[in-house]
């Protein structure tokens, strides 16, 4: 059923086995709560009960101890990581369900480059759907070679952790409805300013792969894999680029076309090439849906199949962002204490709201854990402003995600949306400040 | 490719068949070609155009190591763009063809090589 995986994919494979058989083995070992880490990737005693059940972990003081320091860091990772596993393989289902039943080019005729309407739609849709930004990650990759332009996909991914139907009615009564309202308003102002910014660049660029890193080709009619099939042959010989005129004349749209999605690029004198594609979905057994021959030939069972294939792919070629991830995720929680969050973010400055948003960027704070953790952060004097901030870059935006997002795009993509985010997350404090 | 090759060798660039998802599945298989396959194709292009056939294996290093055009066609496209079909160094057809259009494709480019 599934393709066998490569030597590093293997590695990763196993890495991930043995992190998380040890999280399970830890908290049976010490009587701690199943629930916990499977709800929250908590390392925490039974018993614990309502909010302090989404944020009472395990002591792991900071000391010299160097080698006990980095045991706590990998056991709080590898609990992360039970958490966020169960998420993961749903992704991975909904992404390759995307990329194995949503037709490619139907999607590019309606959906074009996106614009403020498919924008708007895409970041309603995530606010509706509850996925945390790790989870999230594999559903986008699985958009973007669907198809489904940039601009909508990061629109989508930047609300559908920030911003749910039931996050907003806990944040309403744990926080109240102006922090609640000041939920969704920001959220909606930095989806659409990141989204607008993909989309102008989209349009300006066309080409697939000078934003997305991945390489699971999209479903292709069968006349545009022909056509397809002619410009490879040709751009096979020397030379390996040529301009229009000379690789398919009269057809620069249908190459445009297949740069769009993924197959052909163009440098700076306007000359085509094939792009480099990675080794990890060409390989002699694997990605038997590289090319298929078209989406409508297959019928329902067959293309279920497919999407679980496609899924296993998609899984081997992201697991080791997974693993950085969640290894980070566990240092975060070791290194930073709730302590030093809770001396630095009080107030109504500017300053605060700065230093809250910089914490909600670096904590993993997955999604309805943010509310009770904003909740003991304002006990504790943190500012209105400050709270929105976190509220909106905590499940939002964290290294973690950040580090599986590059998996997916390319440097430029991610530093427009981890730097819009981040200043969408000030503004939005600020301006909530003033009122 | 590798000039000093006979250039009016055709080339079966093919891959045995493998059932990456299970012999009975069809989500994602078979993947490649059956050597039934490979030597009807071969036999028609010999039988028709009366030009010697080699077939290379894209899965083995040593039969690729001349033909990295075919190989970079491979990772571009991957197992669904097997047999590909060359003559010299220019490929002549990508993907699964009837063998008479490989023969007419193949004539074709033969003709215009002059070697037909």
């Amino acid at each position: 059923m599934f393709r066998k995986p490569n030597k590093k994919e293997l590695f990763y494979l196993i890495l991930i086995f043995i992190l998380y058989s040890g999280a399970l083995i830890y908290v049976y070992q010490n009587h701690l709560s199943f629930g916990a880490i499977y709800k929250y990737g908590l390392l925490q005693e039974k018993g614990v009960q309502e909010d302090q059940a989404r944020i009472a972990d395990i002591e792991t003081p900071l000391s010299w101890n160097i080698p006990e320091v980095l045991w706590f860091i990998l056991i709080k990772g590898a609990a992360v990581l039970v958490e966020l596993f169960q998420y993961w393989i749903v992704g991975m289902l909904i992404a390759a369900s995307l990329v194995v039943f949503v037709p490619w080019q139907k999607i590019k005729e309606k959906m074009g480059y996106g614009g403020f309407g498919s924008n708007f739609l895409a970041t309603t849709a995530g606010a509706v759907i509850p996925i945390c930004s790790c989870g999230i990650v594999p559903v986008l990759a699985g958009m973007v070679e669907a198809g489904i332009p940039l601009g909508p996909t990061m629109a989508f991914l930047i609300a559908a952790p920030m911003l749910n139907v039931p996050a907003v009615f806990i944040t309403a009564g744990v926080l109240g409805w102006k922090l609640a309202l000041g939920r969704i308003l920001g959220t909606f102002f930095i989806a659409l300013m990141v989204g607008g910014v993909l989309t102008r660049w989209q349009r300006k660029e066309r080409f697939l792969r000078r934003f997305v890193k991945l390489s699971i080709a999209p479903n292709l009619s069968p006349e545009l894999q022909k056509f397809a099939f002619k410009v490879g042959m040709v751009l096979s010989k020397n030379p390996r680029k040529l301009p229009t005129e000379k690789l398919a004349p009269g057809e620069e749209e249908k190459l445009y076309l297949l740069g769009e999605a993924g197959i052909l690029d163009r440098d700076k004198e306007d000359l085509w090439f094939l792009p480099a594609v990675k080794e990890a979905s060409t390989g002699a057994t694997a990605a038997c849906f590289v090319l298929p021959t078209g989406e409508a030939k297959l019928s329902l069972g067959k293309k279920m199949r497919k999407m679980v294939q496609t899924a296993w792919d998609f899984f081997l070629q992201l697991n080791y962002y997974l693993i950085l991830a969640v290894i980070i995720a566990g240092a975060i929680k070791v290194l930073i204490p709730t302590k030093t969050v809770v001396s630095l973010v009080g107030g109504k400055h500017l300053n605060s709201v700065l230093i809250a948003s910089f914490i909600a960027v670096l904590a993993y704070v997955c999604t309805y854990v943010e509310v009770p953790t904003a909740l003991a952060l304002i006990q504790k004097g943190m500012g209105g402003g400050a709270t929105l901030s976190y509220l909106l870059g905590g499940p939002g935006l964290s290294l973690p995600s950040i580090v599986m997002l590059s998996g997916v795009f390319k440097a430029k993509v991610l530093a427009l949306y981890v730097g819009l985010s981040f200043v969408g997350c000030v503004v939005a404090g600020y301006v909530f400040n003033l009122f | 490719m590798n000039q000093n090759n006979n250039h009016k060798i055709v080339r079966l660039f093919t891959m045995p068949q493998q059932f990456p998802c299970g012999p009975t599945a069809a989500c994602c298989g078979p993947v490649g070609q059956s050597e039934e396959e490979i030597q009807r194709l071969k036999e028609s292009i010999e039988k028709e155009l009366s030009v010697p056939v080699e077939v290379r294996n894209v899965t083995k290093g040593e039969d690729m190591r001349d033909f990295r055009p075919i190989s970079g066609l491979f990772r571009s496209f991957g197992p669904m763009s097997l047999p590909l079909i060359a003559v010299g160094d220019e490929v002549v057809s990508m993907g699964n063809p009837a063998p008479e259009e490989a023969v007419a494709a193949l004539r074709e480019k033969l003709r215009e090589f002059g070697i037909l």
